[in-house]
C-alpha cells in the first residue's frame, strides 16, 4: 500500500480561481476609494523636528480649509531615494514628493512630472522674486516642472582655531591654494587637510568635483542644455585630485569609500581642516557640538560657488491634479512658508530673495553661507539642468571616473575620455 | 588507568588562535553596538579613538522611547512577524503535507517552483509586489508586510518540512488511516508530533527572517507609526548626519527577542541544521 491519493483539480477550475483572484485585486482600490480628494505627499525628513512639523502643518492646514485628505509622510533621505523610482515604476507614486538636485530634470525626461507652469510662474514674483539657480532647476523651455523649496549651497566647512593657530589669515581664494593650505595644516592620520569626497557618496562627488572642474576651466553643460565635459579640463581637474591623493595625502585614504555621510564624520570628528559640504555639518555641530562649532567657519568655497536647488514636484498619474496645483501654490505663499524656512534655523536658505534678507542668514554663523544662493551656480553650468544629468548621478558616472585614476591607476585623460563616452551616450537617451 | 592528558602547546595554540580571532570577529561588532549605545553624541565624534562610554549615558534609550515611535515600532514587529510565522507554519505544514504524500499532476513543479520562488531575491520582486499591494490598497499599513513577508517565509516553511516530512515513515500514517483516520487526522495525531523539532526550526527562521526584513519594510510602509523596527531605526538620520547613538540603541533592543528565542529552543536549533538531510 502506498497511501498515495489522487487529487486533481481540472484546468477550468484552475482558471476559474485565477480569474476571480485577479478580480478581488482588481476591485480592490475602487472598494478602498473615497470621494473626499487626498493627496499623499513624500518628503525628507530634514535637519530639525521643529521644520518637519512646521511643513507638515502647513500642508495639514491646506487641508483642512480645503477639504482635501492629506497623508504627509516624512521619511529619511535614502529611504525616498529608494521608494520613488520603485513607486514610479509600479505605477503608483505619491501625488507629490521632494525632489533633490536634478531630479525635476530626471523625471520630467522620463515624463512623470506635471506642468505647473501656471502654479510656480506668479510664486517666482512674490516674496522678491526667486533666486536664479531656484528658477533654473526647475525651468524648461519656458515651462516649469516643479517648485523651487529650499537653496543649499554648499560652504566649505573650515578648522578656524587651525588657520588661526597657523597665522593664515586669507582664506584660499584658488583650489591650488586650498590644497596648499591643507597639506600645512594637516597631520595624518589623526587630521588631514581635505576631506573630500572622492567615491560613490549620493550626490557629494559630484558638487565636489564641479567647483575644481570650473577652475580648470571646463564644465558640465553649454548654455543650452547639451554636454559640454571637455576632456582637457576634466583631466587636469583629476590630475589634481591624484596630487591630493596619492602625493600630498590630503584626502583620508578611506574617503574612496565614504557614502554621503563621510565627509560629515570626518568634520564632526576633527579628523579634517576642511570640507566642502551643505551647512547640515554645521547645524549638527551646534547642536551636539557646540564647541567645535564655535572653533570652525563657514566659507564660500574657492572660485564660483555650487548650490542646488531642491524642489516640490506633483505626478502625472495624480488622480488629483487641481488639488495638487492647489496644494503646492498654498505651501509657497511667502509668508506661509517663512514660517517653515525659519524653523530650520538657518540650515536651509529660502528661495525668495526677501526671506533671505532675514539676520539669520545675515548675521552670525551663517553670515557668508547667506549670499551663496545668489551667488552660486548649478553643478550643470552653464546650462540648466539636463534630463541626463539625473541619470549621470544614479549611474556614478563621475565618482567611478575618479576611483579610475585614485585606485585604478588609469591616466586622467584615458579616465575622463570613458566618462565622456558614457555621458554622451546618456545625453542622446533623452530628447531635452 | 588513563592519566592525565598532557597539556600540549602547539595544539591549544592551534585550537585556541583561530577561536580567539573568530569571536573577537563576531563579537567585536556588538561590543561596538553596545558602546556606541551608552556614548554621548558628541564623544562618539571624538578625535580619540573610545574603547568604554565615558561618561556613560542612557540619553540614546532615553530619546528612543520619549522622541521616536520606537516602542509602536516594537509592537508592529511583533505583529508582523508573529502572525507571518503562524500563517507560513501553518500553510507550509499543509502544502509541505500535501507535496509529499498525496498524488497529483504538477507535484514536483510546484515544489520546484516554491524553492525558485524562495531564490528569487527580494530586490527584483518588490517592484511587483509594490504594485500588488498598491492595487489592493494596502500601501502604507502594516498589513501589506504580511502578505509580503508570506511570499518569502510559505516557501521557505514548505521546503523545509518537504525534506523533513519525506524521512517520515509513511508506514505509521497508514496504520493511522487503517484506523479509521483521515488525511487531516494522520497529519495532526501523527506526523506533525514527529515533526515539532522541525516545525520549531521552521517557525523560528520564519519569524527571525520577518523580524529583521529591512527592503519591504521601508518601501510598503512610510508612516513612521506604521513601520516595524528595522525601517524605524533607518530612520534616524537627518539628511546625510547619522545619529548612530539611537541606531544602536533600538537595535540593541529589537536584537534582544530573536536572541531569547534562539536562546530558548536551541537544542531544536542545533538538531534542526539537519533538517531534510536523511533520504527517505
Amino acid at each position: 500500500m502506498s497511501g498515495a491519493h489522487e487529487r486533481r483539480i481540472s484546468r477550468r477550475q484552475f482558471v476559474k480561481l485565477m480569474v476571480a483572484g485577479g478580480s478581488l485585486v482588481a476591485a480592490a482600490p475602487a472598494a478602498a476609494g473615497g470621494p473626499k480628494p487626498k493627496l499623499t505627499i513624500w518628503t525628507q525628513s530634514s535637519f530639525t523636528k521643529q521644520a518637519d512639523a512646521a511643513l507638515k502643518g502647513l500642508y495639514e492646514s491646506y487641508g483642512k480649509e480645503n477639504g482635501v485628505d492629506i497623508d504627509f509622510q516624512i521619511m529619511a533621505y535614502n529611504t525616498l531615494i529608494e521608494k520613488l523610482p520603485a513607486a514610479l515604476e509600479a505605477g503608483a507614486p505619491p501625488d507629490i514628493s521632494f525632489l533633490f538636485d536634478s531630479d525635476t530634470a530626471y523625471y520630467r525626461g522620463k515624463g512623470a512630472l506635471m506642468d505647473i507652469t501656471d502654479v510656480v510662474e506668479p510664486l517666482t514674483k512674490l516674496g522678491g522674486g526667486m533666486f536664479e539657480a531656484a528658477i533654473m532647476t526647475v525651468k524648461h523651455k519656458g515651462k516649469y516642472w516643479s517648485v523651487p523649496t529650499v537653496m543649499n549651497p554648499w560652504p566649505i566647512h573650515a578648522r578656524q582655531d587651525l588657520l588661526d593657530a597657523a597665522g593664515i589669515k586669507q582664506f584660499p581664494k584658488t583650489w591650488v591654494e586650498l590644497g596648499e593650505v591643507a597639506k600645512k595644516l594637516q597631520k595624518p592620520p589623526q587630521l588631514y587637510g581635505y576631506g573630500m569626497a572622492v567615491g560613490r557618496s549620493g550626490g557629494d562627488f559630484e558638487d565636489n568635483f564641479m567647483p575644481v572642474l570650473w577652475e580648470m576651466g571646463g564644465k558640465m553643460e553649454n548654455e543650452d542644455g547639451s554636454l559640454d565635459f571637455k576632456v582637457g579640463p576634466v583631466a587636469k581637474t583629476l590630475q589634481l585630485m591624484k596630487k591630493w591623493y596619492k602625493d600630498d595625502k590630503i584626502i583620508p585614504p578611506g574617503a574612496i569609500n565614504w557614502d554621503d555621510t563621510g565627509n560629515n564624520k570626518a568634520f564632526q570628528s576633527e579628523q579634517a581642516v576642511f570640507v566642502h559640504n551643505p551647512a547640515s555639518v554645521m547645524s549638527w555641530l551646534i547642536q551636539e557640538k557646540p564647541d567645535l562649532a564655535k572653533r570652525s567657519k563657514l566659507y564660500p568655497s574657492p572660485g564660483r560657488n555650487a548650490v542646488d536647488s531642491w524642489c516640490f514636484g506633483a505626478f502625472k498619474q495624480t488622480k488629483f491634479p487641481k488639488e495638487a496645483k492647489a496644494c503646492l501654490s498654498y505651501t509657497m505663499q511667502p509668508d506661509r512658508y517663512a514660517s517653515f524656512i525659519k524653523a530650520l534655523t538657518g540650515r536651509w536658505l529660502p528661495v525668495y530673495k526677501d526671506i533671505a534678507k532675514d539676520p539669520l542668514w545675515n548675521e552670525g554663523v551663517y553670515a557668508e553661507y547667506g549670499k551663496l544662493a545668489a551667488t552660486g551656480q548649478l553643478i550643470s553650468y552653464s546650462g540648466p539642468p539636463h534630463a541626463g544629468i539625473g541619470e549621470a548621478m544614479n549611474t556614478y558616472v563621475l565618482p567611478d571616473m575618479a576611483a579610475r585614476v585614485l585606485t585604478e591607476n588609469w591616466a586622467p585623460e584615458k579616465a575622463a575620455e570613458e566618462a565622456r563616452k558614457k555621458l554622451v551616450e546618456i545625453w542622446a537617451k533623452y530628447k531635452d | 588507568m588513563r592519566g592525565k592528558p598532557k597539556f600540549n602547546l602547539v595544539r591549544a595554540f592551534l585550537i585556541v588562535l583561530p577561536l580567539a580571532v573568530m569571536l573577537f570577529w563576531t563579537l567585536g561588532p556588538i561590543y561596538w553596538i553596545l558602546v556606541t549605545a551608552f556614548t554621548t553624541n558628541d564623544k562618539l565624534y571624538s578625535p580619540v579613538l573610545n574603547l568604554f562610554p565615558n561618561p556613560i549615558t542612557l540619553s540614546q534609550f532615553r530619546e528612543l522611547f520619549w522622541d521616536s515611535p520606537f516602542l509602536r515600532q516594537l509592537r508592529n514587529s511583533f505583529y508582523v512577524s508573529t502572525i507571518t510565522t503562524v500563517v507560513s507554519a501553518v500553510v507550509g505544514c499543509m502544502a509541505a503535507y500535501a507535496i509529499t504524500r498525496l498524488r497529483f499532476r504538477g507535484r514536483q513543479l510546484i515544489a520546484r517552483f516554491l524553492i525558485w520562488s524562495y531564490l528569487v531575491p527580494a530586490s527584483v520582486l518588490f517592484i511587483p509586489l509594490f504594485s500588488v499591494v498598491q492595487r489592493l490598497g494596502l500601501v502604507g499599513s502594516t498589513n501589506s508586510l504580511l502578505l509580503a513577508y508570506l511570499t518569502f517565509t510559505v516557501p521557505f516553511c514548505t521546503w523545509l518540512l518537504i525534506g523533513y516530512f519525506k524521512t517520515l515513515p509513511v508506514e505509521l500514517e497508514e496504520a493511522a488511516m487503517v484506523d479509521g483516520c483521515s488525511h487531516v487526522g494522520a497529519l495532526w495525531h501523527i506526523t506533525l508530533p514527529l515533526a515539532a523539532p522541525a516545525l520549531v526550526v521552521t517557525t523560528l527562521f520564519s519569524f527571525t527572517l520577518s523580524w529583521n526584513e529591512f527592503l519591504y519594510a521601508i518601501v510598503l510602509v512610510t508612516n513612521p507609526v506604521d513601520q516595524t523596527v528595522t525601517a524605524g531605526i533607518a530612520t534616524f538620520v537627518g539628511e546625510d548626519v547619522y545619529f548612530w547613538g539611537k541606531m544602536f540603541a533600538g537595535a540593541i533592543l529589537m536584537s534582544l527577542p530573536p536572541v531569547i528565542l534562539y536562546f530558548v529552543s536551541q537544542r531544536w536549533v542545533v538538531g534542526g541544521l539537519t533538517l531534510g538531510g536523511v533520504k527517505a
